[in-house]
């Protein structure tokens, strides 16, 4: 894919390209075709009349790609796995580029298939992915496929174009000049992009007047306060989980949505990996209100509400200072003792214990502070780290990518000064802060009073009906750009396509104001080009290639205890009155940003199971107290936040009088997939409380909102199905798990067993390291084209996911431990599948695959009947064609049926077949990647398969490398050295199914002085 | 020539044995009675019975139609319970559809001369529940056009055989086979009487097509001879077929490994069950047309009665089915086992199904151990109702139960059907009772020449001393 | 089946009230020595075929026959499918084991015999055939109902119109004529 990203009209460098035979040919339809592809040819895209002329488009840009080589590009962006010679229609070709992401940055691999991005990975090289990618991100993709993108500028909800807006925009800036850029404001996401930073830093130069606002809805201002508070300048901790073998959060779900989760989730599960006797594991103490996954790992979970967190602190700060001699100062221990008498004297023997266990940990001790929780406890958890020495070991402070604040702070300064009519013009970069403002920040009535607002955004939303311009934003996959992770690590954005409406990035938008016509590609370039020593195109082409630019990463800053207002803002700690509301982000639509996208809205939350949805999560006892039960609807009032009427879901290990919300869903103005899914909790947060909101009243209200769970049923019934043991448990006998659950001997039959000669695939299962974070889920359902159910066939239990993570609770208790089970086809070696199809529809492979032949497949359904794992799924209806199956609500099923956007199928993996209806189907091991593999090592004469050159997508994306994945055959394949460990057993052997999917047995870690705790 | 009992003579003098046939009818008025039905003007009620069965009929096209066009998840299955109203609707009616070659076939081979009034509707009635029956396991499949091709050992593009080690593929030899036999069974007990028709027929078009089918039997008894033997012999093929059909069915269950069908009692179970359903179904029809067509004479108490008994031999037998069930899960130790049936079944989220299941097939039909209630119409029709309910809470209740939570508990779910679930099984009585309707319009819906060949008067040694029906007994069959 | 140039008396056929009495007049014929003789009755009257002298039916050799086809069909069928001409791994079971392909074989040894015994029951019976000269008497149509008919063959070497006649009548027949062929 050497294009130029922007425009097929008039070429900059005034030198002219041909892209094709066609157009070498100079044919009509390939003007036309060119014409047509930006930026208007868009709308038809999701016309499916002009079909043809797509796969003409397509057609095109595939020759193109062909012949690639043929040419110097104008902008060249580099394949990852191997020079652009190779690229051969058919064969996918793989890019590095990143993406930024809560406050980081994650590198990616994107996979190509003819120019079309179908699949993300994460990339080994980078550090924050080192190979992972988290739902989010790989959900990302769909983003860009999404048929209700916003496919040109508007000017007051008229269609516009780009070269009338860049005009405005550009006359505007040259008005502004004149005063100074005097009431221009910008309004950014907390982005990470230098080229953008360069740009704001340009603008502000030329127009000193101009102001720079960031605002995220889920941010770490508070973390930074921490830092400033305990070291006198704001600093951005980087966790290093793999050398703390003593963990305490508090309050933090560290693995899924705060900090840097899958760094994290990878360091963490590196300490609880477990070959044999005698090796150790970390130990992971978790104090939060709302159960969160993080809290579900833990050996210990104390549930308390969040409004309680801080004083569980101090008491651990104070239990340290005073029984440990943890070196703190004066008048913080003084502040601390404050505390005396405060709940925690109650809990004193949880202090004691988890205070000894931190004060004794033989190798790095770490506590982590929730984002939620207030700068006082941060500060504190940085001096109690500070003086555990864990600075520099578990814990590093880099200086953050851009000091200024990005909670509500930020925006309420904003809209006092469009109030105070200081500001005359607007421009927002992304975001969507119509809908996700603080409630008592009004925002939204602000912005409308500004003369002249532009918001640059991928779809319609809130704020884009609100201000005077909407223009389209490239969605990453199409953009030229960069971005600094956490620890300052950088790369580049690179494009994997064309922009498909030929909408513009941040920092284009920021330089038009300037008159400054350079595209992308030149300021990404200008950028790394300065100092940065990326001017060389070998070198350029090396950081494109590897996708991390070497030596970015910021070194740690000393730290030294500078902690004069601690002891006021310890003391100045909210009390924890009545019913508390907690926020975070929606494990289906983020922060909102993700509420259009069908893979995430069908992925069940990974506690709740609830999809297309968000709720109000409370305790069991709670939800007695208010006479609620699941599906009740409550109406929830805050003390400086608003009314909102949530649907209840009774969430064991919730703490008591607190209610667990998630922001992001119930968006206004969203395309067709979110419309009308979940409820908008922002009205609830407020500036003051944006995280915690205490003394909030909660009672029941009229009627009912059915919840679409992929899980009805949450205990184990006391079957032998996830096996788990503490590590005393272990050591005594290693094999505990298969000798709870045996394989029945051989001698059960006299036949002789079916023999495998060469491959045998395997698969074993971690549950040591499994953080049920999902991840899987949506790697399969992007590898194998996966269809959506939508909302009702989630309620009829029909969803399609071909992996999918069980989450039982040991009891439907207050206080219940938890555990993750990823379910994959057990791809059994006598699968009671197959016996039973009439047509033979399902048999085995030579190499042990349970294969499904779809096109044979007449869906008697018997198979799914018989399969005790329950892992089979059938088509009820036509999912992978029928689009109204992914719309809210939709009764599938009606005659007036409505064909997936052409836009939609360029995600589609080509190697994987699209089901029809009435077809079973499930998981293959990734039979299409074996195969790759297996054809490319023939084709190049290698000798067979090294271990680990075949890679599954739900292993390839695991954080934890919780799954492995090989031959059997191969004693010395990882597969096999996993598939010896003791620990080893069959998910219900009893029935000799003689699964190929094995599961590696759970060990928690307890600490013996709390076991009755 | 014989002599007229009502019951309750009987009742005083129990050393008598009830007639065959009442109200001394000799072979002509025989041959009247029953070809009168179909020579008859149509009568109103039939016409309007016809319609109604049409109308119904017709939902069952739509419903089809609606399945067909959009797809099986129109129907309330889904993961787990994969299958629901359909198998259970299919195993309902091929139930329904034992009693038929059962009485034909059994009753003959046992010499029950009393089965000879009510063989023929009860073949009719066989014949029409397996087409039913056969609606819903070719339309319950995802892409049936392709079912209905590659179930068979047809050469196909792919080049691939049916797998012979599906209980599925058990089940479409066996159904296809057991519909087959009993048409040939059916059609063969007819030809004679078709003759009768033709012979009396006044209409050149009856004639004409009542000809065709008589095939131009003309009753030589050196064609008796091989007829009366091949009968014997389809009687005797029949007869295993019959139990084999339901062992089979019950073994798309029985073989799988899933908590709950997984047992070896199926085989014997299903076809007590099956029995019971059947002759319960037989009971309802020929209560109505009895009635209708005033057979009183034909159809006696003693046929009722008899049916009524087996109803509740077979009923008792299906209680005891249900109790070994329980039994066995206990006695096995098996834990998901036991969940099935002390839990989800006793008092799970189906256990409504469960105790409606117990009552009507166990409970109601205790109440044939009292004559009065035995010999009552109204009670024996409407306890014959209640059994066909029952049943068919029977096979949904194995179904779903089982289905709704096995092994593990992740993925326990429930079925809740949806409008097309109960318009096409509803349908398929519409289905059904057309084809009854036209069968008792225009066809003998009795055997006249077996029933006249039980009177006393068909014995060639009998010179109008004997009193009785069972005259000529001790002249066995050839 | 009788060719039958028209004009020829084919046959003296007269009928019964009773079966006794058609089988006293089988027995009789029978004594005489009549071969080529039949009966029509609206059922089939009990052991009438003893006093006719007819001998068992040839049928169940056929059914016999056709049972045994069925069956090696069928173990032919599954064993060449399964086990030769595409072979499977299907649940790690053998390529031909025999109890899962008993119940296929049972059925089709069913089907078969039961198409055996059908068509081969017609087959002797040389039925259909649509006319036969024995349906021109004149009360004919209620062979199928209430009497009892015999029908003595012409070509008969014992018959004689007279004689025959008067042997029939003895017993009660009624309405004996000759038809033509």
């Amino acid at each position: 894919m050497k294009r130029a990203p922007y425009t097929f009209g008039t070429d900059q460098t005034g030198k002219q390209y041909w892209r094709s035979l066609d157009e070498l040919a100079e044919t009509p339809e390939f003007k036309a075709a060119v014409e047509r592809e930006f930026p208007d040819g868009a709308a038809e895209l999701i016309d499916p009349v002009s079909r043809r002329s797509f796969l003409n488009l397509m057609g095109s840009s595939a020759a193109l790609a062909g012949l690639a080589a043929c040419r110097r590009p104008e902008e060249k962006i580099l394949p990852y796995a191997h020079q652009p010679e190779s690229m051969i229609p058919g064969n996918p070709d793989h890019y590095a580029t990143v993406v930024p992401f809560l406050g980081t940055a994650v590198g990616l691999i994107v996979e190509s298939h003819a120019g079309r991005p179908t699949k993300i990975e994460g990339n080994p090289l980078h550090p924050e992915s080192l190979g992972a990618a988290n739902i989010y991100i790989q959900a990302s993709v769909l983003d860009m496929y999404d048929v209700d993108r916003s496919t040109s500028p508007q000017e007051a909800g008229k269609p516009s174009t780009w070269a009338k807006a860049l005009e405005t925009l550009t006359a505007r800036g040259a008005a502004l000049k004149g005063k100074q850029g005097a009431g221009l404001a910008i309004l950014t996401e907390a982005h990470r992009s230098p080229t953008l930073q360069k740009a704001l830093n340009d603008l502000t130069a030329q127009l000193p007047g101009a102001k720079v606002y960031r605002y995220e809805p889920h941010h770490r201002d508070s973390v930074r306060e921490g830092a400033r508070l305990a070291f006198g300048k704001v600093l951005d901790p980087v966790l290093a989980l793999d050398k703390a073998s003593v963990v305490v959060s508090l309050d933090s779900d560290f693995l899924q949505t705060e900090y840097s989760p899958l760094k994290n989730a990878r360091g963490f599960a590196a300490r609880r990996k477990l070959a044999k006797p005698g090796d150790t594991l970390s130990r992971l103490y978790s104090a939060e209100s709302r159960y969160s996954i993080t809290g579900a790992n833990a050996d210990h979970r104390l549930r308390i509400k969040s409004s309680e967190v801080g004083a569980f602190a101090f008491a651990l700060a104070r239990q340290l200072a005073t029984a440990h001699g943890v070196a703190l100062p004066a008048d913080v221990v003084s502040a601390l003792d404050g505390f005396k008498g405060t709940q925690f004297e109650t809990k004193k023997k949880w202090v004691a214990a988890v205070a000894k266990d931190l004060a004794n940990a033989e190798d790095g001790a770490l506590l982590v502070a929730g984002w939620n929780q207030p700068a006082s406890v941060h500060a504190v958890v940085n001096l109690i780290n500070q003086a555990l020495g864990a600075v520099g070991t578990t814990v590093s402070f880099v200086k953050p990518f851009d000091e200024s604040a990005e909670g509500p702070a930020s925006l309420a300064a904003l809209t006092e000064s469009i109030t105070k009519k200081e500001v005359d013009t607007l421009v927002i970069l992304g975001g969507n802060p119509v809908f996700s403002a603080p409630a008592d920040v009004g925002f939204a009535a602000a912005l409308q009073s500004v003369p002249f607002s532009a918001h640059l955004s991928l779809f319609h939303d809130e704020t884009c009906s609100k201000v005077t311009w909407h223009l389209n934003r490239t969605h990453f996959l199409e953009e030229w750009s960069d971005a600094r992770s956490e620890d300052g690590t950088a790369a580049i954005v690179q494009p994997l396509i064309a922009p498909l409406f030929a909408g513009r990035t941040d920092a284009e938008v920021v330089r038009a104001l300037l008159g400054d016509t350079r595209k992308a590609y030149e300021l990404v370039r200008a950028t790394w080009a300065e100092g940065q020593g990326l001017a060389a195109e070998n070198v350029w082409r090396k950081a494109l290639h590897q996708g991390v630019i070497a030596g970015t990463t910021s070194v740690a800053e000393v730290v030294a205890v500078a902690a004069p207002d601690l002891a006021k803002a310890i003391s100045g700690l909210p009390k924890s009155d009545g019913f508390e509301v907690t926020f975070a982000p929606d494990s289906h639509a983020l922060d909102g940003r993700f509420a259009n996208n069908g893979w995430l809205q069908e992925m069940p939350d990974p506690m709740s199971k609830i999809t297309w949805d968000n709720a109000a999560q409370i305790s069991p006892s709670t939800a007695t107290k208010l006479g609620v039960r699941d599906g009740d609807l409550l109406s929830i009032k805050t003390q400086k936040g608003g009314t909102v009427k949530v649907a209840v879901a009774v969430q064991p290990g919730q703490a008591d009088e607190s209610v667990a919300l998630t922001f992001g869903q119930g968006r206004s103005v969203v395309g067709r997939v979110g419309v009308g899914v979940g409820f908008d909790t922002y009205p609830l947060r407020s500036s003051a409380e944006h995280g915690i909101a205490t003394g909030a009243q909660v009672q029941k209200v009229e009627g009912r909102h059915q919840l679409a769970r992929t899980q009805e049923h949450h205990v184990m019934e006391g079957r032998p199905i996830v096996l788990e043991t503490d590590l005393k448990g272990f050591t005594a006998q290693p094999d505990f798990a298969q000798k709870r659950a045996p394989n029945p001997p051989a001698s059960l039959t006299v036949l002789p067993d079916w023999k495998y000669e060469g491959h045998k695939w395997g698969m074993v299962i971690d549950l040591n390291s499994c953080i049920g974070c999902n991840a899987c889920m949506v790697a399969c359902q992007s590898e194998n084209n996966i269809p959506l159910v939508g909302r009702e066939g989630v309620i009829r239990s029909r969803e399609m996911h071909w992996i999918r993570v069980d989450r039982y609770y040991a009891d439907m208790a207050d206080d219940p431990a938890t555990v993750f089970q990823p379910l994959p086809c057990m791809q059994c070696e006598n699968a009671p599948c197959e016996t039973v199809c009439p047509v033979a529809a399902t048999t085995h492979s030579p190499e042990g695959l349970n294969d499904m032949a779809y096109n044979r497949c007449v869906g008697t359904r018997y198979c799914a009947n018989n399969c005790p794992y329950k892992v089979r799924r059938f088509n009820y209806f036509n999912y992978a064609k029928d689009f109204s199956a992914i719309k809210k609500g939709a009764q599938i099923g009606t005659f007036f049926k409505e064909d997936l956007p052409e836009i939609r199928k360029m995600q589609f993996n080509p190697d994987v077949t699209v089901r029809s209806r009435g077809v079973m189907e499930k998981c293959t091991y990734c039979t299409q990647r074996i195969t790759e593999v297996k054809l490319a090592n023939k084709r190049d004469g290698k000798p067979g398969i090294k271990d680990g050159e075949i890679r599954t997508a739900c292993q390839q994306t695991c954080p934890t490398e919780a799954i492995h994945f090989g031959d059997l055959n191969d004693p010395k394949s990882d597969v096999s050295i996993h598939a010896q460990q003791p620990r080893d057993y069959s998910l219900l052997a009893e029935l000799n199914t003689r699964p190929r999917t094995t599961y590696l047995a759970k060990v928690r870690n307890p600490n013996a002085e709390l076991e009755t705790a | 020539m014989t002599t007229t009992l009502s019951p309750q003579e009987l009742e005083n003098d129990p050393s008598k044995r009830m007639p065959l046939v009442l109200g001394g009818k000799d072979f002509h008025g025989v041959t009247e009675a029953v070809a009168g039905i179909v020579e008859r003007k149509m009568p109103v009620p039939w016409a309007l019975g016809f319609l109604l069965a049409l109308s119904v009929l017709g939902i069952f096209g739509a419903s089809l139609g609606d399945l067909i066009g959009i797809g099986i998840g129109e129907w309330g299955n889904n993961q787990p319970v994969g299958w629901a109203w359909d198998i259970t609707g299919f195993v309902f009616w091929i139930g329904i559809g034992h009693a038929g070659t059962l009485i034909s076939a059994i009753l003959f081979l046992f010499r029950q001369k009393w089965r000879t009034s009510i063989n023929r509707a009860a073949e009719a009635m066989t014949i029409f529940a397996v087409l039913a029956a056969l609606q819903f396991p070719l339309f319950h499949t995802g892409r049936p056009w392709f079912a209905a091709y590659w179930l068979l050992p047809i050469p196909n593009q792919m080049n691939i055989w049916p797998n012979f080690r599906s209980p599925l593929l058990w089940d479409v030899f066996a159904v296809s086979t057991y519909g087959t036999v009993s048409i040939l069974f059916w059609f063969v007990g007819l030809v004679p009487d078709l003759a009768t028709l033709r012979d009396r027929s006044k209409t050149r078009l009856g004639q004409i097509i009542y000809g065709i089918f008589a095939l131009g039997w003309r009753g030589s008894h050196r064609h008796w001879v091989n007829y009366e033997r091949a009968y014997l012999m389809l009687a005797g093929l029949s007869t295993p077929l019959v139990l084999s059909v339901h062992t089979i069915v019950s073994f798309d269950f029985a073989v799988s490994i899933l908590p709950g069908w997984h047992t070896t009692i199926f085989p014997p179970y299903f076809v007590a069950g099956a029995i019971f359903s059947g002759f319960a179904m037989v009971m309802t029809l020929m209560i109505v047309a009895r009635k209708a067509y005033g057979l009183e004479h034909l159809l006696t108490m003693r046929h009722l009665e008899n049916m009524n008994k087996i109803i509740l031999a077979t009923g008792t037998l299906v209680g005891y089915a249900y109790g070994m069930e329980f039994f066995i899960a206990w006695y096995s130790g098996n834990d998901y086992e036991s969940y099935v049936f002390f839990v989800s079944r006793a008092t799970g989220p189906y256990a409504w199904a469960y105790w409606t299941m117990i009552s009507c097939n166990v409970l109601f039909p205790q109440l044939f151990w009292f004559k009065k209630l035995r010999t009552s119409i109204p009670v024996m029709f409407v306890i014959s109702i209640i059994v066909n309910i029952g049943m068919w809470f029977e096979r949904f209740v194995i179904i779903a139960t089982s289905l709704h939570r096995d092994f593990l508990p992740s993925s326990w779910g429930y079925m809740t059907p949806r409008l097309i679930d109960i318009t096409f099984f509803l349908g398929t009585f519409g289905l059904f009772f057309t084809l009854f309707m036209l069968f008792v319009r225009f066809l003998p819906m009795i055997a006249i020449g077996e029933v006249k060949a039980v009177l006393p008067a068909a014995d060639p040694h009998n010179h109008g001393h004997d009193s009785s029906g069972q005259g000529g007994k001790h002249h066995a069959h050839a | 089946m009788p060719t039958h140039e028209t004009g020829k008396p084919f046959a003296l056929v007269g009928y019964f009230d009773t079966p006794a009495q058609l089988y006293h007049a089988c027995e009789k014929l029978r004594d005489a020595g009549y071969k080529k003789f039949d009966c029509h009755a609206p059922f089939a009257v009990h052991g009438l075929e003893r006093a006719m002298g007819v001998g068992p039916s040839r049928l169940p050799w056929i059914v016999l026959a056709m049972g045994i086809v069925g069956f090696t069909a069928a173990i032919t069928m599954q064993w060449w499918m399964l086990a030769v001409d595409y072979p499977m791994n299907i649940s790690g079971k053998q390529l031909f084991p025999i109890p899962p392909y008993v119940p296929i074989t049972f059925e089709l040894t069913v089907l078969l015999s039961a198409f055996g015994c059908f068509f081969g029951m017609w087959g002797l019976n040389l039925l259909p055939m649509y006319f036969h000269p024995v349906m021109q008497h004149p009360s004919f149509h209620r062979a199928t109902d209430d009497k009892f008919f015999v029908a003595v063959e012409c070509k008969d070497p014992n018959y004689n119109a007279e004689r025959t006649r008067r042997l029939l009548e003895e017993d009660g027949a009624q309405e004996l004529l000759e038809v033509e062929s």
